[in-house]
C-alpha cells in the first residue's frame, strides 16, 4: 500500500472505525484513541496490507482495541453512560432511529458489533468471522439474536407509547 | 428436491419461524424457498407483521463525521521502517549492529569508545539531528531501512511524543540495569564481530497488540492504550554478534521502553549451555514482557 492509498483510507474509513468504535464503547476519548491507534498499526505495516483487504484489516484491528477497552474498563451496557455525541452527525434522528439506537446499545458486546459490521459495513458472515474471531455459525446467531433482541425492544416501546 | 411449500411456513412456530424470517430478510435462503416464505407471509397476516417487525431491525444508516482526519493523514511517503518487521527494541539494536557490519561510519565511533559512552553519544545525536536515513538493505523481498529512530517523529505527527521518548532514553534505569550486567558480557567477550542479518526471525507473527508494537510509533495520545495492551511473551531468535552490544542492546531497550512509565528493566546474562544469551525483561507494575537475545560464542562461526 503506497501513502496515497493509506491516506484514501483515512479518507473513506475513518468515520466507518470511528462509529464502530463510538457504538461499541459509547465513549468518545476512547473510540478517537481506537481511531488513532487503529491506523497507527495500518502505518506500521503499510507495506504488509493491501489496499484490497485494508478495510477489514482496520475492523479487525479496531474490534479488538475496542474489546480490550471493554474488558478492562468492565463497562456497564447502562445507557446512563451514553455520552452526547461531540462529532458531527449528518442528519437528525427520527424518533425510530433513536429507538434501534438505543436497542442495539442495550445488545451484548459481541452481538452489537457483528450486527454493526454487517448492516452498516455490509460484511458477509465469513467476513466478521474474520474480523471477529468467531465462526460463521456464531456470527449468525448472534445477528439473529441482537436482530430478536431489537424487534423485542422496538415492540416494547411501542406497546408502552 | 422437495419443492417448499408456503404449508411448511405456515407450520412453523417460535423460533424456527423467527429463524426463517431472518434467513429470508438474511438472503441465507435459496430462491425458490424465498417465494415460498414470501407467499406464506402473504397470507398470513401476524406472520407479515413479524416480519415487518424483523425488518425494522435493520440498522438505519447513521453518518457519523470523525473530525481528526487530518491527523491520520501522512504527508510524506511511507517510510520503510524497520519497526515493520523488525518489532521490537532489540531488533533496532539488530540493524543498527547490521549497519556497523556493513562498515557504516559509526563503526568507528563505536569501536574504541566506553560502551555506556557509545550508547548516550548515539542517543545525544540522535536527538540533535534531524531524521536521516541511515542504511537500507533488501532481506527475503523487503527493504528494510534503519531511520534515526528518535527524530523518525518529525515527518509525522509526534514530534512531541518523541521528545517523550526521549527523557526515557536518558533514563539511568536503564543504564544501571545494562551496566549492571558488565562482567557478565564484556569481560567474558563472548561476542564476535560476525552478524547474521538474514538469521533475524521477523516478528511478524505477533498479533496486533505486540507490546513492542507501541514501542515504535505510538503517539503521546496511545500510552494509555499501549498500558491496556495484554502480555506478550516476545522470543526473539535475533542473533547478535558485536563488541558494542551494551549500547546498541540499551539503545534498543530505551525505545522498547518509551511508552512505559516507569519501567523496569532486567537483563540477566543466561549462562544455561543449551540457551546462552541475555534475557531481557521489561516491565510495568501493570505489564511484563521477555525477550532473550542470542549471542555468538566466541569463535562458534
Amino acid at each position: 500500500m503506497t501513502t496515497k492509498e493509506y491516506n484514501q483510507c483515512v479518507e473513506t474509513l475513518s468515520d466507518g472505525i470511528f462509529r464502530f468504535a463510538l457504538k461499541n464503547l459509547r465513549d468518545e476519548f476512547e473510540a478517537e484513541n481506537v481511531v488513532q491507534n487503529t491506523f497507527e498499526k495500518l502505518w506500521v505495516r503499510i507495506d504488509k496490507v493491501d489496499m484490497s483487504t485494508a478495510k477489514a484489516f482496520l475492523f479487525k484491528i479496531a474490534y479488538n482495541n475496542s474489546i480490550d477497552i471493554i474488558r478492562k474498563s468492565k463497562r456497564s451496557a447502562s445507557l446512563d453512560d451514553v455520552q452526547e455525541y461531540r462529532h458531527s452527525h449528518k442528519e437528525q434522528y427520527t424518533d425510530a432511529m433513536e429507538i434501534v439506537r438505543k436497542a442495539v446499545d442495550k445488545l451484548p458486546d459481541a452481538q452489537r458489533s457483528v450486527l454493526m459490521l454487517r448492516d452498516y459495513e455490509g460484511y458477509d458472515y465469513r467476513t466478521i468471522g474474520e474480523i471477529t474471531d468467531m465462526t460463521e455459525a456464531q456470527v449468525k446467531i448472534n445477528i439473529f439474536r441482537a436482530r430478536q433482541s431489537v424487534k423485542g425492544y422496538i415492540k416494547n416501546i411501542h406497546a408502552v407509547i | 428436491m422437495k419443492k417448499p411449500s408456503k404449508e411448511k411456513y405456515g407450520k412453523l412456530t417460535g423460533e424456527a419461524r423467527d429463524m426463517a424470517l431472518f434467513d429470508l430478510m438474511e438472503g441465507n435462503l435459496p430462491e425458490k424457498e424465498a417465494e415460498a416464505l414470501l407467499q406464506a407471509i402473504e397470507n398470513d397476516d401476524e406472520f407479515a407483521e413479524e416480519f415487518a417487525a424483523l425488518q425494522s431491525t435493520r440498522l438505519p444508516e447513521e453518518i457519523i463525521v470523525y473530525d481528526n482526519k487530518e491527523s491520520l493523514l501522512k504527508k510524506k511517503s511511507a517510510p520503510i521502517l524497520l519497526f515493520t518487521s523488525w518489532r521490537s527494541g532489540l531488533t533496532i539494536a539488530a540493524a543498527i549492529i547490521a549497519m556497523v557490519v556493513m562498515a557504516f561510519p559509526l563503526f568507528e565511533m563505536f569501536k574504541d569508545v566506553p560502551i555506556e559512552e557509545v550508547s548516550s553519544s548515539l542517543i545525544e545525536s540522535s536527538e540533535s539531528s534531524s531524521e536521516e536515513l541511515l542504511a537500507t538493505q533488501t532481506v527475503e523481498g523487503h527493504e528494510e531501512s534503519v531511520v534515526n529512530t528518535a527524530v523518525f517523529g518529525s515527518n509525522g505527527i509526534h514530534d512531541q511524543e518523541y521528545r517523550h521518548r526521549a527523557s526515557y532514553v536518558k533514563s539511568t534505569e536503564i543504564s544501571d540495569s545494562v551496566d549492571a550486567q558488565k562482567g557478565s558480557i564484556v569481560e567474558e567477550d563472548q561476542i564476535s564481530v560476525d552478524v547474521n542479518v538474514p538469521d533475524i526471525a521477523y516478528l511478524d507473527d505477533f498479533n496486533d497488540n505486540a507490546l513492542f508494537t507501541g514501542a515504535t510509533e505510538l503517539p503521546l495520545s496511545d500510552i494509555p492504550n499501549a498500558l491496556q495492551q495484554p502480555v506478550i511473551n516476545v522470543i526473539s531468535p535475533v542473533k547478535l554478534g558485536y563488541r558494542g552490544l551494551r549500547g546498541t542492546i540499551n539503545h534498543g531497550l530505551a525505545m522498547a521502553a518509551a511508552p512505559f512509565r516507569h519501567p523496569s528493566i532486567k537483563i540477566n546474562n543466561n549462562k544455561d549451555k543449551k540457551d546462552p544469551g541475555l534475557k531481557i525483561e521489561v516491565s510495568t507494575d501493570q505489564y511484563y514482557a521477555v525477550a532473550m537475545v542470542h549471542l555468538f560464542p566466541r569463535n562458534s562461526r
